[in-house]
């Protein structure tokens, strides 16, 4: 993928929250949901904020103790992985919609971002279930 | 009901349910529980509908050194549920935006409206997400509900039935999510009727960071709603209990509406009984007057006793559940409400929906087994057997929310606690 390329949310089928530095993201399409840590939801913020893969790798350099070309290659590779699942998409504007997240000041430690895939949300949907019914009386 | 004191995971489940629970009284339900009692915690807050808020308050003191043995599996479910908190919070926010873009501005009920302004959305789950509309919106709403990849679980023939005789629509999504779109709060055919536009009229918007905001029904409003949801389950639900707990202890709720409110639906009974009933298992602070069910008649309170409100959480259904639950909810009505359920039971006419939740295809399914004479005579010999089951218990106190229910007039402390109790 270009440098120049940006990605946006798939907001038809897909909901997000960036909680405690992870990023929830739910695709409602399949039932499945991904999580990705620091970051990765770095990542995933820019993506909300409509950076270019090409911004994104500059911002998590100046934030990460980490070489130019290795965030680049793992941002390449975490957004084709986003794309695939269909949590992305291609878009067409030419600027960020706004600043996007900002740092801390210092230079994190960096670790590759990774997208981790669950399907079991249906049976977390499931725990803790209301209590009676849509109006049956009890047997 | 038979006697017997209460269990250590019983103690946990009222303890941590409590606001603030007791450092001590966990400990010491801990040491004699051992081990087990976690299992049996966790069941009794799951059939409760309580995992969240029990395991978080669980969690909170074990960050202290309470019960470290049973951590990791704290923690590991919290996690879970946590994750559950966050696929609802973000699925509330999709419908709610996706509504308000067509036009949409629905009142948000129950838990959703809890989770936002009481509780911490871990601490209270949320079965369904639950609107408020008026009538004209209704097709509107599920049109745009369907557009969210929404889809009803009934055939139109059940749905068109749900707009005559029910207050609410239910559609779900593939992932797991279901909507309940009201137009009404309680059934048409129930003597109870909360009026819908009052809540619409008097709602207030709450605001959330990262959210955007959400309309709710005024406090006063949803106390009453919880307790006509609790009086429609015969009062066997600890969470609407603990809904009405935090509810009760708002410090700017106006009592007197609260009052007004619940004496012109007709809920003054089971409002006084959820209350008494909260203030034992939580120590709800509640005004006097309504802890101790003055507005109810002495036979309502004697017979409401002795059907062991506290016990009756507690217990499993058993054999007998469909007398015990009307039975609960006749003591608690109104006395013309009562003349009302009397004059449905006795001409056949119960739940117009039965068959609906039969899952049947007939609508001439008619609900036999609570409704008729047969049924009335039931109800009449349950109760007898309750009331020789309670004469050797007249005269004693009892710790278990049998005949010492009520507190006495020569007892000024209306706020004991089971667990005190030996």
């Amino acid at each position: 993928m270009k440098p120049e390329t940006r990605l946006g949310p798939n907001t038809a089928d897909v909901a997000a929250k960036v909680i405690d530095g992870e990023a929830i993201i739910m695709n409602l399409a399949n039932g499945l949901y991904f999580s990705m840590d620091e970051v990765g939801s770095a990542v995933w913020e820019m993506v909300e904020a409509g950076f270019s893969l090409g911004e994104m790798s500059d911002r998590l350099q100046a934030r990460y103790d980490a070489d130019r070309e290795t965030i680049a290659g793992d941002v390449n590779r975490i957004a084709r992985q986003l794309l695939d699942e269909g949590l992305v998409v291609e878009t067409e504007a030419d600027a960020p919609l706004h600043d996007g997240p900002g740092g801390d000041g210092g230079r994190g430690t960096y670790a590759a971002p990774t997208l981790n895939r669950y399907d079991d949300m249906a049976d977390l949907l499931a725990l803790d279930p209301p209590m009676p019914g849509l109006g049956a009386l009890p047997e | 009901m038979s006697e017997r004191p209460l269990t250590p995971a019983e103690r946990l489940l009222f303890e941590l349910s409590r606001a603030a629970p007791s450092r001590a009284r966990v400990e010491a339900a801990c040491r004699e529980g051992g081990p087990g009692a976690f299992m049996d915690l966790q069941h009794h807050a799951m059939r409760h509908g309580i995992q969240g808020l029990v395991l978080h308050s669980l969690s909170r003191l074990q960050r202290d050194g309470v019960w470290p043995e049973s951590r990791e599996a704290t923690d590991e479910a919290l996690t879970r549920l946590r994750r559950q908190t966050l696929f609802w919070d973000m699925e509330q926010d999709r419908v709610l935006t996706g509504l308000g873009r067509a036009g949409f501005d629905p009142l948000v009920l129950k838990g959703g409206a809890l989770r936002r302004g009481i509780f911490a959305p871990v601490e209270r789950a949320m079965g369904d997400l639950d609107i408020l509309v008026r009538p004209d919106e209704v097709s509107g709403v599920l049109t745009s509900l369907a557009g969210l990849g929404y889809r009803s679980e009934y055939t139109d023939r059940a749905r068109g039935e749900f707009l005559e005789h029910h207050h609410h629509d239910r559609v779900a999504h593939p992932a797991g999510f279901m909507v309940e779109v009201h137009w009404g709060l309680t059934r048409p055919y129930e003597a109870i009727r909360l009026d819908p536009e009052r809540f619409l009229r008097r709602s207030i918007v709450l605001e959330a960071e990262g959210s955007p905001p959400i309309r709710v029904p005024r406090m006063e409003d949803t106390l009453v709603h919880t307790v006509s949801q609790s009086e429609q389950d015969a009062v066997r639900g600890l969470r609407r209990l603990i809904d009405l707990d935090r509810l009760a202890s708002l410090p700017d709720l106006d009592w007197d509406d609260v009052r007004t409110h619940a004496d012109t639906v007709g809920l003054r009974g089971s409002l006084c009984v959820t209350l008494r009933l909260a203030q034992l298992c939580l120590g709800t602070e509640a005004p006097e007057d309504l802890a101790r069910g003055r507005g109810l008649t002495p036979a309502s309170r004697r017979a409401i006793a002795a059907m062991h409100p506290v016990r009756r959480l507690l217990e499993e259904p058993e054999r007998g559940e469909a007398a015990d639950f009307h039975l609960f909810r006749l003591w608690c009505a109104r006395p013309d409400h009562r003349d009302h359920w009397l004059r449905t039971c006795l001409v056949g006419s119960g739940d117009p929906l039965h068959w609906v939740w039969l899952g049947e295809e007939d609508p001439e399914v008619e609900d036999e087994r609570t409704t008729g004479l047969g049924f009335l005579l039931k109800l009449a010999l349950y109760q007898s057997i309750l009331s020789l089951a309670n004469l050797r218990t007249r005269i004693r106190q009892s710790d278990d929310g049998g005949p010492g229910f009520w507190p006495s007039a020569d007892a000024p402390d209306a706020h004991p606690t089971i667990q005190d109790d030996p």
